[in-house]
């Protein structure tokens, strides 16, 4: 009987907890990270570049940015292809041991196929959707810091879609602008895996934007090793090394390793061409070292406590300012909704007794 | 274009035209002697060729492990020593059994029965059995063949061939990988019966696995588990070559298995590719058996030429080797998962090209030349008769001149009687006359032709040239067409046929002029050729080169019928022509 209560009370805390901690998120510099990953090419043989960008996906969702911030965009569906030896997985490494398509079945893939151009990337940068769309859309404001990874195939100055398309440097530097005027973003992280990558790069001009690619003009971006059993490249080596160094350097929020440090590990030996990175902060001078890899991934919830008396002067208008002031995000904006349906019934709770009575 | 216009009035005004108008004969022959360097000469000279290189991405040939190795070994001796023991049973039982044994393993059979009406190999009934694998997540609508006929082409029994066969296609059955349908086809040779298949393949079977993307024959006729070197053969008929992609993604596994290869028979392992004199070797033998595809007895490959399949023929050679028969199975093994990772139908790299060694090529654009070369030469010897008739200068217009109307009336009957001609073998088909009397008897009529005919009729010096000048661009404009289809044949054909240009019945000895018209006869000099490479009297030529026309649509036969034949009766048709006549009528 006493512990029946004592879980009760427990439960009951839990609740009040979660409660606060909805209420209460408060805006600090890394609550509003997202992350764009781009896989740009079709067809089994590029099972690589769909490799590369779930293996991002699963890092990124580890370092602690939610699903529902991650903008996940494939042109196609590998682990459904008839050549797959492993129906229903994709692997990046041939000792199996991460299935990146199968893990917790919790992959969302917001963009695939034929829905992966170069129109839909640019409105999802932009925000410039043309018609209601239920489609993913990149909800960040003037705090936020975006991490946006491509692969495909690429050459000077462009990036191929689909064998279709192809984007060039200057849309995406025109895009990156046209943000920075909206105030989408406090700062840019622009990874790029391709052939020829750092040209994409070279002659952006848009602030606040750090961009680091696989190779230089006129060098090829290479593969890291085949997978005899599916019969195909699974990594390329930039990815695979870049993954390697965030697996092994952060494994809780307090790390402060900054971008330089990343890519200093990236050394020709491993990566096999030529790394490179522009960097441009407006109005401040900083390079490489300055700027700390979490500020990208970590998603930090910083929950500051209110009283629970609080919640009773708490009207309609308030919970209003705080969406439109802080949060963007539909499904937090739901939860409170339900809150405040619910909260008439809250206020008629007098105290703890009363619950543990069973009211 | 003012410029050209320039410089062309230019080399009027100065006579430059004339003069290299006489001089037309001897620029022809120059023509031809560059034509035959530049194949023999410059291509196999260093620097002229390229190395041979994987062109299309979706292959990935060997980035998947072989797997058809120990656990399929006692299966395919299990299957051998069956398929031993099936050797003294008829084609209908053989397949009945061999159809059993692939149902069991969930596959789709069905025999095809043909009947086959064939001059040299006489009139037999033939079946085909074929069974597909449907691939488990494929959408079925193309497909790749795995063929081991029941006997090769030497008409040994192919014991091996259809063992890995089967013994692959059942290991096939465990993959979920197949983005395409396998189909198993067992005829009874690789000739006449497979070709019969794939043609009603395409038009009136019902079972069927859809579009055929690449097809390999398997040939090991021995007994042994083990053999020497691999073969691989992949010259079609008509000029057809399989993608280079496919033959160098074979050729490429092979050598990774660590296999001896050699192409079109050459025992390739053998040359070293760094000596001018081996890549001569390779590039003439490709030349020729391009040229004559189909007058031999087929491997296997040239059965699908026509249909965009590319096809190979995968021989096993010897039987004592280091290389055991499931090695030689891990080379279809392979080629048929790089084939499968394909998205759409082979395109990348070149559908025409020669060899000079299993790992150098030269691309069309190399040695087209030397083809084009051959044709302007006749050309150029046909304007030279024209220049010779004077209608070409401006005081002789005449709007109805005799003379002319003469030759063209020749040159319609010659079309007419060398159309016949394709038939003449069909007449010759008389039970008292075998094949060697065939064809002496047939070469005996040129002959006769040759030396009868100016008794019968004499052109006026105009109709001579006429008809000389219509004969050479008749064989020029065919040679033309033919060339990029099939560079082998046009090249031989131009340069066999070139010694024809040297006559001139203005001059006094005329023996040494038929004598001439009798080597570049076209049936003499065919004949001259397949005895000279095959080392024995090839009496039988006429009748395999009509009955392949008729069996397997192999074009060699109606196109030296309708282009070089033309050609010979016209120059036969003016070798009447004497000066001394002309003096007389005078």
């Amino acid at each position: 009987m006493k512990s029946n209560q004592l879980l009760k009370q427990n439960f009951f805390c839990v609740f009040i907890l979660l409660v606060l901690s909805v209420f209460t998120c408060s805006v600090s510099a890394e609550t509003n990270n997202w992350a764009v990953l781009v896989c740009t090419s079709r067809f089994w043989f590029n099972y690589r570049h769909m490799a590369n960008t779930l293996s991002f996906y699963h890092t990124v969702k580890r370092l602690g940015i939610p699903d529902s911030q991650i903008v996940l965009m494939l042109a196609d569906d590998v682990s459904c292809n008839s050549r797959n030896m492993f129906p229903g997985s994709v692997y990046n490494n041939k000792d199996h041991n991460i299935d990146l398509y199968g893990v917790n079945d919790d992959i969302e893939v917001d963009y695939k196929g034929y829905e992966v151009t170069v129109d839909n990337f640019m409105k999802i940068l932009t925000n410039k959707f043309q018609h209601q769309t239920n489609s993913k859309r990149l909800l960040t404001d003037k705090d936020s810091n975006i991490f946006i990874y491509m692969t495909g195939h690429g050459g000077d100055n462009f990036l191929k879609f689909q064998d279709f398309e192809e984007i060039v440097s200057e849309d995406l530097n025109m895009a990156f602008n046209e943000m920075w005027l909206k105030e989408r973003y406090n700062k840019i992280l622009f990874m790029i895996d391709t052939c020829q990558a750092n040209t994409m790069f070279s002659n952006f001009d848009a602030p606040n934007v750090v961009a680091i690619g696989s190779s230089e003009l006129d060098e090829s971006s290479y593969s890291h090793h085949t997978d005899m059993d599916i019969g195909v490249a699974v990594i390329d080596r930039f990815t695979y090394y870049v993954l390697e160094f965030l697996e092994q350097n952060i494994h809780n929020k307090k790390y402060d390793g900054t971008l330089q440090d990343l890519y200093d590990y990236l050394s020709f030996d491993k990566v096999h061409s030529h790394i490179g990175y522009k960097i441009d902060f407006l109005n401040k001078d900083l390079d490489l070292k300055d700027i700390k890899i979490l500020d990208f991934f970590s998603q930090t919830q910083i929950i500051e406590p209110i009283k629970y008396e609080n919640l009773g002067e708490a009207s309609d208008n308030t919970f209003k300012d705080l969406l439109t002031s802080s949060l963007n995000h539909t499904l937090v904006n739901e939860k409170i909704e339900n809150i405040v349906s619910q909260h008439a019934e809250l206020k008629k709770i007098k105290s703890f007794s009363d619950i543990n009575n069973g009211a | 274009m003012s410029l050209l216009i320039k410089f062309i009035n230019r080399a009027v005004d100065s006579g430059l035209i004339i003069k290299l108008l006489k001089k037309l004969p001897f620029i022809s022959r120059l023509l031809v002697v560059a034509a035959i360097a530049l194949i023999f000469g410059y291509l196999p000279l260093d620097g002229s060729f390229r190395r041979t290189y994987i062109s299309e991405n979706a292959l990935m040939p060997n980035q998947a492990y072989s797997q058809f190795r120990e656990t399929e070994w006692n299966i395919v001796r299990g299957f051998r020593n069956e398929i031993k023991d099936l050797k003294v049973w008829n084609i209908d039982i053989r397949n009945k059994i061999v159809s059993n044994w692939l149902q069991d393993y969930s596959l789709e059979t069905s025999i095809y029965k043909t009947n086959i009406i064939s001059d040299v190999s006489g009139d037999h009934n033939s079946e085909v059995l074929y069974g597909i694998l449907n691939g488990q997540r494929c959408d079925g609508t193309e497909a790749m063949v795995i063929c081991a006929p029941w006997f090769n082409s030497e008409m040994e029994y192919n014991v091996g061939g259809v063992s890995v066969a089967i013994a692959l296609t059942r290991f096939f059955t465990n993959w979920p990988i197949w983005s395409k349908n396998i189909i198993l086809v067992i005829p009874e040779t690789p000739g006449v019966d497979l070709r019969k298949w794939v043609e009603s393949y395409h038009n009136e079977l019902k079972l069927t696995g859809g579009t055929i993307e690449s097809a390999m024959v398997l040939d090991y006729p021995s007994e042994s588990d083990s053999f020497d070197y691999l073969d691989v053969e992949y010259i079609g008929l008509n000029g057809a070559l399989p993608n280079l992609d496919l033959v160098n993604t074979a050729l490429h596994i092979a050598e990774n298995e660590g296999i001896k290869i050699s192409i079109n028979g050459m025992k390739s392992f053998e040359k070293d590719q760094n000596n001018f004199k081996n890549r001569l070797h390779h590039i003439s033998n490709g030349i020729q058996k391009m040229a004559m595809a189909g007058l031999y007895p087929l491997k296997g490959h040239e059965a699908f030429s026509g249909w965009r399949i590319q096809a190979i023929t995968l021989k096993a050679v010897g039987n004592s080797g280091n290389h055991d028969i499931t090695t030689f199975g891990r080379v279809p093994e392979a080629v048929t998962r790089s084939v499968n990772n394909l998205l759409e139908k082979f395109h990348q790299s070149f559908f025409f090209y020669l060899l000079l060694s299993p790992k150098l090529f030269v691309s069309i654009a190399s040695y087209l030349p030397a083809a084009i070369l051959v044709t302007v030469a006749f050309a150029g010897m046909s304007i030279d008769s024209l220049t010779k008739t004077n209608i070409l200068k401006n005081d002789a217009v005449e709007t109805f001149d005799f003379e002319i109307i003469v030759a063209l009336v020749f040159y319609l009957i010659s079309i007419a009687l060398s159309l016949s001609y394709s038939k003449i073998i069909n007449l010759l088909r008389n039970k008292n006359l075998n094949f060697d009397q065939q064809g002496k008897f047939l070469l005996i009529i040129q002959v006769f032709f040759l030396f009868t005919s100016y008794m019968i009729y004499k052109p006026t010096k105009k109709t001579y040239h006429m008809l000389k000048s219509i004969a050479f661009m008749h064989l020029s404009l065919v040679l033309t067409l033919l060339l990029a289809l099939n560079f082998g044949l046009a090249f031989i054909m131009g340069v066999l046929a070139f010694p024809m240009t040297f006559i001139d019945f203005e001059k006094e000895n005329k023996t040494k002029q038929r004598l001439l018209l009798l080597v570049s006869n076209p049936f003499i000099a065919i004949f001259c050729m397949c005895s000279w490479i095959e080392d024995k009297w090839t009496w039988t030529i006429f009748n395999v080169m009509s009955s392949s026309w008729e069996n397997l649509g192999c074009w060699t036969w109606p196109i030296v019928c309708c282009s070089w034949l033309t050609t010979w009766i016209l120059l036969v048709i003016a070798s009447g022509y004497s000066p001394s006549n002309e003096k007389k009528r005078m």
